[in-house]
C-alpha cells in the first residue's frame, strides 16, 4: 500500500515467497525470520556491517526503476 | 417425465418492460418466453407444467406475499424442479429468483436452480444457499445459460447430490464436502510436485485466494543522496508497556515512535509483542528489527539525504487484509505529508 500511495519501499524479510503473493514490489531476501536484518551467529561488529550492507541493498531496490514486482539478487 | 415450475419476470413473460414493471404475480399453464427454449434442450425428459410470473418492482413491493404465492402455487403444482431465471446481471430480477429458490428448496424441498452473472447482487445474497448457474451479463447469454441450467436441473430433479461446483457448473457455495480419494494424500502432492516440475498441468485441491491487486512500481522522486527514507516495520516493536495497545495478533492498530527513543535504549525499553515469532533476538537488540544504526551511519555518509524521525510499527501476524491495507495506507499517507521520499520495511 506504500507503493500504492507513490513511495518506493524495499522489503527485507526472510520470507520472500510470501511477500511476493502478498503483492510487495521491491523485495529483499534477508536474514532470518525472527531477525530480517540481524545475524546473532556473527560478533557483534560483524554484525553492524553485515546489516548496514542489507540496508545498503535496500536502498539500492529503492532507487532502482522496476517495471514490475521483484525479489532482488543478493547482489 | 421431469415436471418444471418456472419463474420469470415481466419482461421475459411478454409484458413488457420497465413501464410493465408493477405487473402483479401470476401463474400461467406451460412454458412462457425462455421455459421454450428450456423444455426444448430437455429434449423430451422434461416439462414445464406451471410459469409463474411477477413484475420485478411488484416482487419487491411486498416480497413475503408474492413469496407465499409462490409457495402456494408450487404445492399445487408439486413440480420435480423450481427454475427460476436465469436473470443474468439483473438486480430485482435476481433476487427475486434467489428468494424463489429458497422458498422451494428451503420450505418445500424441492431442487431449485437459477441462472446470474457472477458479479450479480444476487449471487452475494444467495450464493451459499442456492444453486445457481453461472452466465453472462446479459441475455445475450441465454443459449449457454439454458444449457447448463437444464444440465444441472436434470440431476438435481433426479435426487442426485451436487458434485464439485466446477463440476456440476455452478457458482461456488463456500463449503467443503468430503470426498474419497483415490490415493493417499502424500502420494497426491507428491505427484502435484512432479506435475509441476515437469511443466505438466495439474490442479491444485486447495482454491488459493485472490492474488494481490498488481501495484505499478513507485519511482523515486528525488536522488538517494536527497532522499528522506523511513523505516517500517510489521514485528510489533513497541515501548515496553506498549502505550498504544497494538494488537499481538490480528492487528488493527499502528503506531510511530521517534527514533530517539530507540537510539537511546539501552536494550530494557522496547520489546517486540508480536505473537507470531520468538522476539528473543529483537528484544536483545532492536536494530536487528528496525535497522537504525546502519541507516544513521548511511545517513552520516551522505548515501540518502535524512532519516525520518519516526519508525512505524504494526502486528503482521493473523492480520486481515482488509486491516493492512487500511494500515499500509494510513501510514504511507502520513508519510508523504511529513516528506518522506520512500520507506524500508522489514517483515518478520
Amino acid at each position: 500500500m506504500i507503493e500504492k500511495n507513490g513511495l518506493p519501499a524495499a522489503l527485507l524479510t526472510a520470507m520472500t515467497s510470501m511477500a511476493k503473493v502478498a503483492g510487495a514490489n521491491r523485495i529483499l531476501a534477508s536474514g532470518l525470520i525472527p531477525h530480517p536484518v540481524g545475524d546473532p551467529t556473527r560478533s557483534p561488529e560483524e554484525e553492524s556491517v553485515w546489516r548496514k550492507g542489507q540496508v545498503r541493498k535496500a536502498l539500492n531496490a529503492i532507487a532502482t526503476p522496476i517495471e514490475e514486482s521483484q525479489i532482488f539478487a543478493d547482489w | 417425465m421431469i415436471r418444471i415450475a418456472h419463474y420469470i419476470n415481466q419482461f421475459f413473460a411478454g409484458i413488457g418492460g420497465e413501464d410493465k414493471a408493477g405487473a402483479p404475480f401470476e401463474v400461467r399453464e406451460g412454458a412462457v418466453g425462455p421455459g421454450r427454449a428450456l423444455e426444448m434442450n430437455l429434449d423430451g425428459a422434461g416439462e414445464i407444467v406451471q410459469t409463474l410470473v411477477c413484475g420485478d418492482n411488484a416482487f419487491h413491493e411486498d416480497p413475503e406475499a408474492n413469496i407465499e404465492a409462490v409457495v402456494a402455487a408450487l404445492k399445487d403444482s408439486k413440480p420435480d424442479l423450481v427454475v427460476a431465471g436465469p436473470a443474468f446481471n439483473a438486480g430485482r430480477y435476481g433476487l427475486a429468483c434467489g428468494a424463489v429458490c429458497v422458498a422451494a428448496a428451503e420450505r418445500l424441498g424441492i431442487p431449485a436452480v437459477t441462472g446470474l452473472f457472477p458479479e450479480a447482487p444476487a449471487v452475494d445474497v444467495y450464493r451459499s444457499r442456492i444453486v445457481i448457474v453461472p452466465t453472462g451479463d446479459s441475455a445475450g447469454s441465454m443459449a449457454d445459460a439454458i444449457v447448463g441450467i437444464a444440465r444441472l436441473g436434470v440431476r438435481l430433479a433426479k435426487g442426485e447430490s451436487l458434485l464439485p461446483a466446477d463440476e456440476d457448473g455452478r457458482v461456488p457455495m463456500g463449503y467443503r464436502a468430503n470426498w474419497a480419494a483415490a490415493e493417499p494424500v502424500a502420494k497426491r502432492a507428491a505427484d502435484m510436485l512432479m506435475a509441476k516440475l515437469r511443466g505438466e498441468p495439474f490442479i491444485s485441491e486447495v482454491a488459493l485466494p485472490p492474488q494481490a491487486e498488481a501495484i505499478p512500481p513507485a519511482v523515486l522522486a528525488v536522488d538517494l543522496s536527497q532522499a528522506t527514507i523511513a523505516l517500517v516495520t510489521e514485528g510489533g516493536l513497541v515501548p515496553v508497556d506498549n502505550p498504544d495497545r497494538i494488537e499481538s495478533s490480528s492487528a488493527t492498530k499502528w503506531a510511530r515512535y521517534p527514533l530517539s527513543m530507540l537510539a537511546a535504549d539501552d536494550g530494557a525499553g522496547f520489546k517486540s509483542i508480536h505473537a507470531g515469532y520468538d522476539s528473543q533476538w529483537v528484544d536483545a537488540d532492536p536494530d536487528r528489527l528496525v535497522p537504525l544504526d546502519a541507516a544513521r551511519e548511511l545517513e552520516a555518509e551522505g548515501v540518502i539525504g535524512r532519516l525520518h524521525d519516526y519508525f512505524y510499527v504494526t502486528t503482521g501476524t493473523g492480520t486481515t487484509v482488509t486491516n493492512g491495507e487500511r494500515i499500509g495506507d494510513e501510514i504511507a499517507r502520513e508519510l508523504i505529508s511529513e516528506g518522506v521520499h520512500a520507506v524500508i520495511v522489514t517483515s518478520t
